[in-house]
């Protein structure tokens, strides 16, 4: 028993296995989304619309 | 859809940013309400604070497993039978065990203090145990390959037999003279041990814990739908990127000769698919 501080310490020990517990998984969940979307095929960047034909030029003559 | 909101959020939609935020929102109250707000026990002193973090745990590591055992109970029902279900029952199985393992730890603490000890082979912490170890044999069972639909209906009868261990477990207190303490707040014929703050805060931290559990839950659901579509769509894109392949190494056409294909070499540009997915990778 921890008499000093009245038990805060296993509060603080409760409420944070709680957090680091939750917040791991929720981590996992984030990276192992992150890495399903990488692999997820995407469609190819579209082509550059192609450059304006050049005026035509006459030719001398 | 956008490729950049998929990558930053794949899993999020507005169900989850809903949910999401009502969870944050309720964290911070109950922070307050259990840090703060509540009075110490005159038994437990400060430690009785805990008790807003582990029976809401254990609760909903309850509803996962509940909900592992409907959906395979949906799978199993002819008329029902779906792979989505077992997906489902896969999803809620695992978010259940998160905080199945939450629960044992908390507890643990909570135990260190009030018994003296880290652990006793009490009736309530040894089922719980078992569940805990059950539940990651069911997880485990879900990794196993062969036929999906062989596989699923395995993995739906495990599920059933191991939410059996759930309703023992929670009536171990009941039935066995045990050093874990009784039913707090839901006695029948009886009015809940706690009154005042203590009993408010308890009782938002079930609400607060299951908008949590929905949140986990939610994402848990979209990485399934995410392996989905991978399956679904990139075996077809992994074709097409192949065949776009082919052309680019095949001899440069001349102007009288055939294109390979319809719609590669000469129509728009062929779809890429980043890579195949590594062994073991996205698991």
């Amino acid at each position: 028993m921890s008499a000093a501080t009245g038990g805060w310490d296993y509060v603080a020990g409760g409420y944070g296995a709680t957090v680091a517990l939750l917040g791991g998984y929720v981590l996992y969940l984030r990276r192992r989304a992150r890495v399903l979307a990488r692999y997820l095929p995407t469609p190819a960047p579209e082509e550059p619309p192609a450059p304006p034909d050049p005026p035509a030029t006459q030719e001398p003559g | 859809m956008n490729y950049k909101s998929l990558s930053a959020r794949p899993t999020s939609n507005h169900a989850t940013l809903v949910v999401g935020g009502l969870t944050l929102v309720g964290l911070g109250v109950l922070l307050v309400l259990g840090l703060v707000v509540s009075p110490p026990d005159t038994v437990q002193g400060e430690t009785v604070r805990l008790i807003y973090v582990h029976p809401a745990s254990a609760t909903m590591a309850y509803v996962g497993f509940g909900l592992c055992a409907l959906g395979s109970l949906a799978y199993l029902w002819p008329r029902t039978r779906s792979l989505r279900w077992d997906r489902f029952a896969g999803a809620s199985a695992e978010v259940g065990v998160a905080f199945c393992v939450t629960t044992i730890v908390s507890g643990s603490i909570w135990g260190r203090y009030s018994w003296g000890v880290w652990w006793t082979w009490d009736a309530r912490l040894t089922l719980t145990a078992l569940l805990l170890a059950v539940f990651l044999g069911y997880l485990a069972l879900r990794r196993t390959g062969g036929d999906p639909v062989g596989r699923a209906k395995r993995c739906a009868v495990a599920a059933l037999c191991c939410f059996l261990v759930v309703p023992v477990d929670h009536e171990a207190t009941n039935w066995w003279v045990t050093l874990h303490q009784k039913d707090t707040l839901f006695r029948i014929g009886k009015s809940p041990l706690i009154h005042g703050w203590q009993l408010t805060t308890m009782l938002l931290s079930f609400a607060v814990f299951g908008l949590l559990f929905t949140w986990m839950l939610l994402h848990r659901l979209g990485i399934e739908a995410l392996e989905d579509r991978i399956e679904e769509e990139g075996y077809v894109w992994a074709v097409a990127e192949r065949r776009a392949e082919g052309v680019a190494q095949a001899p440069a056409t001349g102007p009288g000769r055939p294109l390979p294909g319809p719609g590669l070499a000469g129509g728009p540009a062929a779809p890429t698919m980043r890579s195949a997915i590594p062994p073991g990778e996205g698991r």
